[in-house]
């Protein structure tokens, strides 16, 4: 792929969207089960468009970031991440050919699933009595509500960036 | 098509580097909750946080200096915020004053108490509050920079509101009193009844165990801190009651309580610098280690 000399090409890459991402996490959203994952739906994102630039590592690093960040126990956003990651890069030849629509249906699931692995690891801490199903549902709803935009949105830029009519 | 070409020999999903990290996440879960080892990789992950937080909870700050209206402005807002500070403080001691009165009149008969502890505070201001579904927590803008020290208490101007659970350099971290396992000994303000207050969890009434069926208590009581523990300052409100269920059965009576700060409404709070002059011998790592041993043996 070639990049055209755009100054502020490197702004759309991965590292800025993904701090992006951490950013709008940061935000003081305060604690409801609306809020939804941004920098794991960047991250899908990208390992679906880029698999050759985000690698588990990455995901992993970025987890225990969250991890921190959230005061959660550490290690567990590092590994519902990095299973996103995994589902993703597992059927990312199919995927990345499939219209939008059928996209964001399959995104749906892998964001319930990263969901449920999070509640499913806290219950296994015993920390699953007082978490209501809301906490599967809703972000991962908000979340694959966020793809379409946001595949739209990144996608603009390369097909901006390289003038094709696409 | 706008994806990016695809790595020629790229075999696939990469199954062993899952496996690696899964393990590698479990290891750290576990060494995070059952050992509470990883306080060095938590303090090393904050440091790089701690500007983007601090970033983010301050957007104003940055565009003061540009104009002489905002400086004063923003001089002004501060000295407001100061005071408002101050008045908070000062209400919280004047309703500890009310609750010690009541308790001093028939205690100082019974026996000399040892001098209490004068309480300092330290005002903080709530960075955030974290998003997570398994706890209640906030993260305020006082370290072990200024002097903050695990287990130290948090109150608002009426009531406690937690405790400080994790200190970083320049943030820590703080339980609410709705977090589960969070415990609070108490005192029923009415009678001088002992109990201990628990949490249960997100957004349900906090819990008083431990009390039997014929226990005088009444919906409506007010519940102080007693400081039996020397954590908490004795005296300083915690919750109301609001709900008693006199089961027929043995179990005790389940008692619902609710805490008197509005654990989600403020935005300043202030520390409690509290150091009991408690002097009973704790019990030295030897004999902890002795004890464990023994249950284990038994």
């Amino acid at each position: 792929m070639q990049f055209s000399s755009s100054k502020f090409s490197f702004l759309s890459g991965p590292f800025f969207t993904l701090l992006a991402g951490f950013i709008l996490n940061i935000f003081p959203w305060g604690s409801s089960p609306w809020v939804p994952d941004f920098l794991l739906v960047v991250l899908a994102f990208w390992t679906l468009q880029a698999p050759e630039k985000i690698n588990l590592l990455t995901a992993f690093i970025l987890g225990l970031l969250m991890d921190i960040q959230t005061t959660q126990i550490l290690g567990v956003h590092a590994i519902v991440y990095v299973c996103t990651c995994f589902m993703i890069l597992y059927a990312q030849r199919r995927l990345s050919n499939t219209t939008l629509l059928g996209q964001t249906f399959v995104m749906l699931q892998v964001f319930l699933l990263a969901n449920l692995i999070q509640l499913f690891i806290l219950w296994l801490i015993g920390h699953g009595k007082e978490i209501s199903l809301a906490y599967l549902f809703l972000p991962s709803l908000i979340e694959a509500f966020l793809w379409p935009f946001l595949r739209r949105l990144f996608s603009a830029r390369f097909t901006f960036l390289n003038h094709n009519q696409n | 098509m706008f994806r990016s070409s695809p790595t020629l020999f790229n075999h696939g999903a990469p199954f062993l580097k899952l496996i690696f990290f899964l393990l590698l996440g479990v290891v750290i879960i576990f060494a995070d909750f059952k050992l509470h080892a990883t306080e060095q990789i938590r303090a090393i992950g904050n440091h790089v946080l701690f500007p983007i937080q601090t970033l983010l909870s301050k957007p104003g700050i940055y565009l003061d200096f540009s104009s002489d209206y905002f400086q004063t402005r923003s001089s002004i807002k501060k000295q407001l915020e100061e005071q408002s500070l101050k008045i908070d403080n000062l209400r919280l001691m004047a309703n500890q004053a009310e609750a010690l009165e009541s308790e001093n009149a028939h205690l100082r008969k019974l026996l000399a108490l040892q001098q209490k502890a004068s309480i300092k505070s330290l005002a903080a201001e709530i960075i955030y509050n974290p998003t997570t579904p398994n706890s209640q927590k906030l993260v305020i803008n006082r370290g072990a920079i200024d002097g903050v020290k695990l287990g130290m208490p948090i109150s608002t101007d009426v009531g406690i509101m937690g405790q400080v659970v994790r200190v970083f350099e320049n943030s820590s971290e703080v339980a609410l009193l709705e977090d589960r396992d969070f415990s609070i000994p108490i005192l029923v303000e009415r009678n001088g009844l002992r109990a201990a207050l628990f949490g249960v969890g997100r957004s349900e009434p906090l819990e008083l165990r431990y009390v039997t069926n014929l226990a005088d208590l009444d919906v409506g009581d007010h519940l102080i801190t007693s400081g039996i523990d020397g954590t908490y300052p004795p005296g300083i409100p915690v919750a109301i009651i609001t709900k008693i269920d006199r089961s027929l059965d043995n179990v005790g009576a389940v008692i619902a309580c609710k805490p008197i700060a509005k654990l989600n409404h403020h935005r300043h709070l202030s520390v409690l610098l509290y150091q009991p002059n408690n002097t009973a011998p704790t019990p030295t790592e030897s004999e902890v280690v002795k004890n464990k041993l023994k249950k284990r043996g038994g």
